[in-house]
């Protein structure tokens, strides 16, 4: 009787514990799941209900390696930099930080540079859990290397894996510091490598265009705003967001956009971003401030 | 020694019951992939989704590419999910389809295969689109809610039935034909 008693308190406790390990983040899905079931609560936690996507550095930089843009070491975030990344939130943003220097070294084909940064990012992925993404048979790979396609597909394969491994154990959270750290870094590398404002110019809009994403960025950010960091980091991106919200959306007419098939949808076409060489300039300030904070280069 | 016994068989007995709830949704990672001409795109995500709630994705397109999207949902759901896209830019709906359909023709459903004419095989339906300028996207996906059980004894309160499984979006890319850059 005396062991039945404690073998049914041993399969509650199992129970209950790998229920509460397995839902992790969901708790709030699982709220509401509760909620529906109680027909008088119709409460819903509407952020849980919203997932805004942030694309990839990887995507920056495929628009800007095919323009007239010129590869530049000095943008990059200095190696020595990780060596100060103590707590985890600077790590998390760390690690966003060279990702998107890896995927730029990598879009313009500097392996031996690549090389280097996958190893800070080898590094750094240790200190943020993320180590056993970065097995012995990735690292192969990486020194087999033969021509710039392979080296982009290490790369984006490797970030894949970053992501898969962060989803798969509910660290939100750790993904949007990342993917901060990596959208900051990107737009600091493409706004130094254009340089100057042209009227017309498709970097230029292209960075107007983040407009989108940096509102996409925000707005996840602000769905974790009860962890400090998170808090902190919103703060932190205050001047870009004062740039941003300052661009016009005008109305345009005649889009030049192709005939559409069965399954092709045209999007998009009837409004454009709009940024003044005073708004670039704006924002590339900003955005140079926020990212030497972010990298430790003013620490 | 037999109580230990007791431990263990009732470990395995145990795990197997949440053996969903662990998996969430790491089984869907194996539709996302690179299909040529398309590569992947990290926008690409996974949720897991309720019976009876509506979820939004809020997906930004970049001027430059063309967007393939693709999507999956667990089996428990029984393809009773719906399907609509608004366009940010222009408010308009530019989606807007079930699961699945009677016919199960192309572009009539969202999860359920199609016979594809031109291959002569199987194909799970996608959308291509085209971004005339940068826009973004707002996904909307309705997982529409069990059918509830009648009882006729009116002192009996019905007890409503979810379901719980995982819901993907597949996004791809690849530059857009138009693009000059």
């Amino acid at each position: 009787m005396k062991t039945s008693f404690k073998l049914i308190t041993f399969i509650f406790a199992t129970s209950m514990l790998f229920l509460f390990t397995a839902c992790g983040e969901d708790a709030n899905n699982n709220k509401n799941e509760k909620d529906s079931l109680n027909q008088d609560v119709t409460e819903i936690n509407e952020d849980n209900l919203i997932t805004y996507l942030v694309p990839s550095p990887k995507d920056m930089f495929a628009f800007t390696k095919k323009g007239d843009l010129k590869y530049s070491a000095n943008v990059l975030n200095a190696k020595d930099n990780a060596d100060k990344y103590i707590d985890t939130k600077s790590q998390e943003i760390g690690f966003g930080i060279y990702s998107a220097d890896l995927a730029y070294t990598a879009a313009f084909n500097q392996t031996n540079t690549a090389g280097e940064y996958l190893k800070v990012v080898e590094s750094l992925s240790d200190k943020i859990g993320l180590g056993s993404v970065f097995t012995e048979s990735l690292i192969n790979r990486f020194k087999k290397i033969e021509n710039k396609d392979s080296l982009l597909k290490v790369t984006n394969d490797t970030y894949y894996d970053i992501v898969k491994f962060l989803e798969n154990n509910d660290r939100n959270t750790s993904l949007s510091l990342i993917s901060v750290g990596g959208w900051v870094e990107s737009l600091y590398i493409v706004t130094n490598l254009q340089n100057k404002y042209q009227k017309d110019n498709e970097i230029i809009q292209l960075i107007a265009d983040q407009k989108n994403i940096f509102e996409n960025i925000v707005l996840s950010l602000q769905q974790r705003e009860a962890d400090p960091n998170v808090a902190d980091l919103i703060q932190e991106l205050q001047a870009v967001k004062t740039v941003y919200d300052g661009l016009e959306v005008i109305k345009i007419e005649n889009p030049n956009v192709k005939n559409a098939k069965a399954n092709q949808i045209i999007v998009g076409g009837s409004t454009k971003i709009v940024m003044t060489e005073t708004q670039f300039n704006q924002l590339k300030k900003a955005i140079a401030d926020v990212r030497n904070k972010l990298a430790g280069s003013d620490v | 020694m037999k109580t230990k016994l007791i431990y263990i068989i009732a470990l395995f007995l145990v795990f197997p019951l949440f053996s969903d709830a662990q998996s969430k949704c790491s089984d869907f990672f194996r539709y996302r992939r690179p299909e040529a001409p398309y590569e992947y795109n990290d926008q690409s995500s996974s949720a897991v989704c309720v019976t009876g709630q509506t979820y939004e994705f809020i997906l930004p397109l970049t001027k430059g590419k063309d967007f393939r999207l693709k999507f999956y949902a667990a089996a428990v759901f029984n393809n009773k999910i719906n399907f609509k896209i608004i366009d940010e830019s222009t408010h308009e709906t530019v989606l807007d389809l079930p699961g699945e359909s009677a016919d199960r023709a192309e572009g009539t459903c969202v999860l359920a295969d199609y016979y594809n004419e031109d291959n002569g095989k199987s194909s799970h339906p996608y959308f291509d689109f085209y971004p005339a300028t940068s826009t973004t996207l707002k996904i909307i996906i309705e997982v529409l809610p069990v059918p509830q059980e009648q009882s006729d004894n009116p002192n009996v309160k019905k007890q409503a039935k979810m379901n719980r499984g995982c819901v993907t979006v597949v996004v791809l890319d690849k530059p857009s034909d138009n693009s000059s850059f």
